[in-house]
């Protein structure tokens, strides 16, 4: 056992680093700890609720949970419960008093509206839910204090409720109403009006023990998200591929990721992990992340490797590029190998992956011989341009081309990878992009590292960490939505909500009112790198501020580097 | 909305035949199509070694004109250490597909440059059957955009055709109007960068009168309409 302490207070025991090592193994890494030392009370964990950080949080994950969370701030179980069940459509959508009934809840927890009951022997029953009736259990135990129904007939109005059954409806109506006569608690109108109070809760109550079952689960996966956040992160990216899309999630996930400071790495042949994993504190992609690297891609690549490396005797790490060139890539699948190359797995060769790309074409346009020639006499030489050069002359010069076609054919290889046509350096617009083709997501670079950002004095992260006062951004712009406003001064004017993103992270609540978004909605598509002036509309705290821009942009400022 | 990169090239050529000349030299820049600026690593430039003029001729080409080499500037030794019309081709067409986000033919960049229309995408035309790619569907090149091109001399032509001043729209007219220095005129790349400066200012010109002119219902009344 090893005993974990954090700053929260919690401390418990997990099973040893050994078991640990046991699960990388198996390709899943976890941690097992007993949930039953633990209590509903770790502050950690509850800040992940409130702040609406709840990627992968159950139940929560979605941005209507996220949203949902910050504005209702759970404290405990039952609030938390209360959450789960107020964010389901019904909930959303049973309008009472102008309001939905999860607004109401809201604002009655804010204090902004007074909760009332329509008698105070409903108190015991809604106080904790704000006087909202949110539970269908709730309806039950306003039957049995008003109108002394017993289990059976408790049950029987659940079921009328849950299963929406007009006629069963209609005959507890009756029982609610005559045993409210002579109970004599409320009187004939109010015990009425309470009961059309409950019909009209079908539409949206929900099963209180269904709730609090949710909200254990959720609160256990965010407390896992707070204590163990390269695990739980790495276990969500692991199990993205049984999403409908695998690659919004796997982005979801890394943006989510990214801006709690976790460092995230493309996939390497060092590694050779064909899921992710973790290494040293860094989650890294696994070779079947990559778009078209299949199961039997990453099985051959392995293959290949350990023979390339037994016939070499040393480790793939201490292989040279051109080793590589000459020995593995002719026998890897081309679209695999410039996958691969793309996305950084060989960055360890310290060349660029523009470079290696430039040299895995020019190799590939040797013909088998001419491939055969070079690697038998590989030692000879350090790199392609030296081989290509010894190769080009025919064999009756001392070379290996069969003929004088061949000949200058490779003497024009030669005399382009000693003076490319164009620059061979890895630019990170180039970089990002690439990445975000093979991997769903640009990992080494974002797109405004290709940018001027000097303008800017933050970061999306810093952002989001509580940074406050006039904020600059420079961001590229990854989603747009258009919202017609539907009440105030600026009824039936569109407005924009974005979602902004740079190296460092990702911000989901970007607003661009009325009167900016005319002014500057040409610049604001996806995909644009722009500078935002802004500042909060929210609370210095991690992760409550709703960006608003109040300066308009400046896009001048943001050009190519 | 305009998602597509601009390729700004140029060949220079050992005749004035596009259908039978070779090409001597190849440069392109490529044009971000939404910021207007070059794109990181977006230069491409590379001699090419042209065939003896015997095997020119005997494979239906041009050989070598005094005149044209007199033009870029090019002589017959440095083409000699050039590398191959198609391994420069295979290189040329690798450079712009690095900057085709999807990979097909409606996202491909379009091409762009001076008198392109009528020189030289029809040699693009001739090296994409000869060595690829092709739009098969279309039966014609499939390295670029399968519809668009952007020529600058018929857009100059445009601007100034009732500009008494100007008399004509070639490079170097253009170069003298807009001031720009002639030096290296007729190397490829110096070319394509003249070519680009001037089509970018032309798109920048669009885009801000774009908006504030406005089309909609403009030939909606009959007495305006031929």
């Amino acid at each position: 056992m090893k005993s974990y302490e954090f700053d929260c207070g919690c401390s418990f025991g997990v099973l040893d680093d050994n078991s640990i090592i046991t699960k990388l193994q198996t390709g899943l890494p976890s941690i097992e700890f007993d949930i039953k030392q633990s209590s509903y009370e770790c502050s950690k964990t509850w800040d992940i609720i409130c702040s609406g950080q709840t990627k992968g949080v159950f139940q929560l994950e979605s941005s209507l949970g996220k949203s949902w969370a910050k504005r209702i701030r759970p404290k405990n179980i039952e609030e938390l419960a209360a959450l789960i069940a107020l964010i389901r459509p019904g909930c959303l959508k049973a309008i009472i008093d102008g309001k939905s009934m999860t607004q109401h809840y809201v604002d009655r927890k804010n204090r902004t509206e007074e909760v009332s009951y329509l008698h105070d022997c409903l108190e015991p029953i809604l106080k904790s839910t704000q006087g909202v009736l949110v539970y269908q259990e709730q309806s039950m135990q306003i039957a049995q204090a008003i109108a002394g129904f017993d289990l059976q007939q408790g049950d029987d109005l659940r079921k009328a409720i849950g299963k929406k059954q007009a006629g069963l409806m209609s005959s507890v109506k009756d029982s609610f109403l005559e045993g409210s006569d002579s109970k004599g608690i409320v009187s004939r109108e109010i015990a009425e009006e309470i009961f059309g109070w409950i019909e009209k809760s079908n539409r949206y109550a929900f099963n209180k023990s269904h709730a609090v079952s949710y909200a254990v689960c959720a609160y256990w996966s965010a407390y896992a998200k707070a204590h163990f956040p390269i695990n739980f992160y790495c276990n969500y990216l692991f199990y993205a591929n049984g999403k409908q899309d695998p690659q919004s999630e796997i982005r979801d996930l890394v943006r989510d990721a990214k801006i709690s400071g976790i460092q995230i790495s493309p996939p390497s042949i060092v590694n050779m992990d064909s899921k992710f994993s973790i290494r040293n504190k860094v989650i890294n992609f696994g070779f079947n992340d990559i778009k078209s690297v299949g199961e039997k891609h990453v099985e051959k690549l392995i293959q290949v490797i350990d023979s390339v490396q037994s016939d070499l005797s040393k480790s793939v790490a201490d292989w040279s590029w051109y080793q590589f060139l000459v020995n593995a890539s002719h026998k890897i699948n081309k679209n695999v190998m410039v996958s691969l190359v793309s996305v950084g797995s060989m960055s360890h060769f310290g060349m660029s992956r523009s470079s290696m790309l430039y040299e895995f074409e020019t190799w590939q346009k040797l013909t088998d011989k001419e491939k055969e020639w070079v690697i038998e006499r590989q030692e000879e030489w350090d790199c392609l341009t030296d081989a290509l050069s010894k190769l080009s002359p025919t064999k009756k010069n001392g070379g290996g081309t069969f003929n004088t076609t061949r000949n200058s054919i490779v003497e024009s290889l030669v005399l382009l990878l000693k003076d490319p046509p164009y620059s061979l350096e890895d630019s990170p617009g180039w970089v990002s992009n690439t990445e975000k083709e093979t991997l769903g997501i640009a990992l080494s670079y974002s797109e405004v590292d290709s940018c001027d950002a000097s303008g800017s004095n933050s970061t999306c992260k810093e952002f989001f960490d509580g940074k406050r006062g006039n904020i600059i951004l420079a961001v590229q712009v990854s989603n747009v939505n258009e919202y017609i406003v539907k009440n105030g001064r600026s009824k039936g004017n569109p407005m924009g909500f974005l979602v902004v993103e740079d190296n460092t992270g990702c911000l989901e609540t970007v607003t661009v009112f009325c009167d900016e978004w005319k002014k500057h909605k040409g610049l604001l598509y996806e995909g644009n790198t722009v500078l935002l002036y802004g500042k909060s509309s929210g609370e210095a705290s991690r992760g409550r501020g709703r960006y608003q821009i109040d300066d308009g942009f400046i896009v001048q400022k943001v050009s190519q580097i | 909305m305009n998602y597509n990169d601009i390729c700004v090239f140029d060949f220079e050529t050992g005749s004035r035949n596009p259908l039978t000349t070779q090409p001597v030299q190849i440069a392109a820049v490529m044009i971000h199509g939404r910021r207007l600026s070059v794109q990181p690593n977006g230069y491409f430039e590379s001699l090419i070694k042209p065939l003896g003029d015997e095997k020119a001729v005997a494979a239906g080409l041009d050989p070598l004109e005094e005149e044209a080499l007199a033009v870029n500037g090019k002589t017959r030794a440095e083409l000699a250490k050039a590398p191959h019309l198609k391994t420069v081709w295979d290189r040329f067409t690798k450079f712009v597909d690095r900057f085709n986000y999807k990979g097909g033919n409606w996202t491909a960049p379009i091409p762009a440059g001076h008198n392109i229309n009528n020189f030289d995408m029809i040699i693009v035309n001739r090296l994409c059957k000869k060595h690829g790619p092709m739009n098969k569907k279309r039966n014609q090149q499939g390295l670029f955009h399968a519809i668009h091109s952007m020529d600058l001399m018929n857009n100059v032509f445009m601007w100034t055709e009732n500009n008494p001043d100007i008399r004509s729209v070639s490079m170097d007219s253009i170069r003298d109007w807009m001031g720009m220095p002639k030096d290296n005129a007729h190397d490829a790349l110096q070319d394509v960068k003249d070519t680009a400066s001037v089509l970018i200012k032309f798109l920048k010109l669009y885009r801000h009168f774009a908006p504030k002119v406005k089309f909609e219902k403009a030939l909606a009344d009959e007495k305006l309409r031929i």
